[in-house]
């Protein structure tokens, strides 16, 4: 779709002319003797040449006869956002409050607000994939997982 | 290990909403609770009973369990409201089967000779391999090319964050401990490829599934089945191996061009569509062939064909061992034992799969809802534990939110992971290239191996480019 193309390349030119001049501080060597931000300036040159030419190709084609509409109009993207930022409250508390706990809330959460089960079921499933999931992985495979302050 | 591999492989590809790249990226840190062997067995077997687990779901429900099983959808569900599910369901085994093993007997006799040819690479043979397999990646890749080249250099700037090997310079770190070595390989593949498939299916209603309810008997396809499918079983293991080879190939490229040969060179074109066994048997031939000759470029040059191979090459990296032409000599106990395993599972596939499709069946009444909290609890788990830091998770959810946005925008994140995890290699071949060269570009242009390399990398990308510059040509003129 044309405004995905106009709205990426945007993105990619800003961030790659960050890239540029990062990699210009770098030591960039010559081609003789390479430096370590050699490879990155080329990279970065190259990348902003063909989003530029993303650009204008965005602008050279026909606008679709059908009514351009962002994905985010058209999805559940609560369900999305809330995931998310789901999954970034579990890697932050995680070493604080300990895998079992922290786990268990997230399980809940998930099954009884994003996948929308009864209380019965999501408590359920909540506990049987928490025990399950310390079973597997801190007894029988021994992965070091975070302890919370109650040593479980 | 094979055992639980396959299995593991074949409960993945039947259930839609996971694919094998997920898969393996999920439980890549259960294969490092193992020696590098056992590890890649494991992972191996996950690939190819993946394969076979995906047509189950093709034919019995008409969703294909993974991408590469989308075209056995056309006929084996067509199959299947015939009531011929059974032969349906075996000449796909037996397809699987007879391709798979065709194929590592393949990978077996190529791989030690290219092996030995590949010893005589030097830099800039390294360097142009490199862009002549992202080139043809590109080039046999669905999807807007110019969008899969920038892809491809985010990839490159990807991996070249963290410590310059040669140098020691630290570059895009911004003072973060964890970048130090680089982006960890482990959760960024998790966040890229678990991620985005779970958010996506959040997007859409989830759809009440028409499981097929009549019991499935005769497995054994009969003498006619067997007539009208040996030829498009050998045709799809021979395509198939090839495809396989090829970057950006893979058992999708393979099943996709074998269905259009069967159906472009039959007698009878039009029952294509309506039940043709010879659209279940060819497809799903091809795809398990090119699952095994997938393996070669991966083991041989250390030059991943696709996502899967990809992961499997981090995985070997992880482990310490180097995939390329000297793995067969430095670590002949992995080359080998992944040989004889995928020999092992392609029998097991069979022997296992075919009683076992009630199960399977079953399996299918899983709810999604249920079943996508197990998967993100997996990525979390996997992307902690490879080094136990809280920012890894971090890492992997950021490359979660990333790869879901970059499929939104019409963007592929196949040549991106291709590109960052061999541009540690493609760099050091660079610059070590300029350094012989004492900065010419000529060197990259050696014959004869380079220069092979780059006039294919110069034309396909030529051939790619050319559509677009005559458009706007001809829009200016």
């Amino acid at each position: 779709m044309r405004r995905y193309d106009q709205i990426s390349s945007i993105f990619l030119l800003i961030s790659f002319a960050f890239v540029l001049v990062g990699s210009l501080r770098l030591p960039v060597g010559t081609f003789k003797n390479p430096g370590s931000g050699l490879f990155l300036l080329l990279t970065g040159i190259l990348t902003i040449i063909l989003s530029g030419a993303l650009l204008i190709r965005s602008f050279l084609q026909s606008p679709s006869e059908r009514k351009e509409s962002f994905w985010w109009r058209e999805i559940r993207w609560y369900k999305i956002v809330g995931t998310v930022l789901a999954l970034l409250a579990y890697a932050l508390i995680l070493e604080w409050l300990g895998f079992l706990f922290v786990t268990f809330l997230l399980m809940f959460f998930l099954l009884k607000s994003i996948g929308s089960q009864t209380l019965k079921l999501s408590l359920g499933m909540t506990i049987l994939i928490t025990l399950s999931a310390y079973l597997l992985f801190k007894v029988l495979l021994k992965v070091q997982l975070p302890i919370g302050p109650w040593g479980i | 290990m094979c055992l639980i591999g396959v299995s593991v492989g074949t409960f993945i590809g039947v259930l839609p909403g996971i694919g094998p790249s997920a898969t393996i990226a999920i439980l890549l840190p259960i294969g490092f609770q193992m020696d590098p062997t056992t590890g890649i067995i494991f992972l191996a077997g996950i690939y190819y009973g993946a394969m076979y687990g995906g047509s189950i779901t093709s034919i019995l429900i008409n969703i294909p369990g993974e991408s590469a099983s989308v075209v056995t959808c056309l006929d084996g569900y067509q199959m299947a409201k015939q009531g011929k599910a059974g032969p349906a369901l075996g000449i796909s085994a037996f397809g699987s089967f007879i391709g798979g093993t065709i194929s590592v007997a393949g990978l077996m006799l190529v791989a030690p000779p290219l092996a030995e040819f590949a010893l005589k690479f030097g830099p800039p043979e390294h360097f142009t391999l490199i862009l002549c397999g992202f080139s043809i990646l590109i080039y046999v890749g669905s999807g807007s090319v110019l969008k899969a080249v920038i892809m491809g250099l985010v990839g490159v700037f990807l991996g070249e964050i963290g410590t310059d090997l040669i140098t020691g310079q630290e570059r895009f770190t911004f003072g973060i401990q964890t970048l130090m070595d680089g982006i960890p390989m482990v959760p960024m593949i998790m966040g890229l490829f678990g991620i985005p498939e779970i958010l996506e299916n959040f997007e859409k209603e989830i759809l009440k599934r028409d499981i097929y309810k009549t019991a499935i008997s005769n497995l054994l396809p009969d003498l006619e089945d067997w007539k009208a499918s040996l030829r498009p079983i050998f045709r799809g293991t021979i395509l198939g191996f090839f495809l396989g080879l090829l970057p950006g190939g893979g058992g999708t490229l393979a099943s996709f061009a074998s269905y259009a040969l069967e159906k472009k060179i039959s007698k009878h074109p039009e029952r294509f569509g309506k039940g043709a066994i010879e659209g279940v048997a060819a497809p799903e031939t091809a795809n398990n062939s090119a699952t095994g000759s997938a393996f070669v470029p991966m083991l041989t040059l250390g030059l991943p064909t696709n996502p899967v191979t990809a992961m499997i090459i981090a995985a070997l990296l992880s482990y310490g061992v180097q995939p390329g032409p000297l793995l067969i000599t430095k670590s002949p106990d992995v080359f080998w034992g992944v040989i004889i395993s995928m020999y092992i599972g392609n029998a097991l596939l069979l022997v296992l799969n075919i009683p076992l499709i009630g199960i399977w069946v079953r399996m299918l009444k899983i709810r999604y809802a249920v079943l996508f909290p197990l998967i993100l609890l997996f990525c979390l788990i996997g992307s902690y534990s490879a080094a136990g830091n809280y920012q890894d998770v971090i890492i992997m959810i950021f490359f979660g939110v990333f790869g879901y946005l970059v499929r939104k925008f019409e963007f592929e994140p196949a040549p991106l992971v291709f590109a960052f995890i061999l541009t540690p290699l493609i760099e050091r071949a660079f610059r070590q290239s300029l350094i012989f060269s004492h900065g010419s570009f000529w060197i990259f242009f050696r014959p004869p191996i380079a220069l092979i390399f780059m006039i294919t990398s110069i034309i396909l990308f030529a051939l790619m480019f050319l559509p677009f510059v005559k458009r706007v040509l001809l829009k200016n003129s």
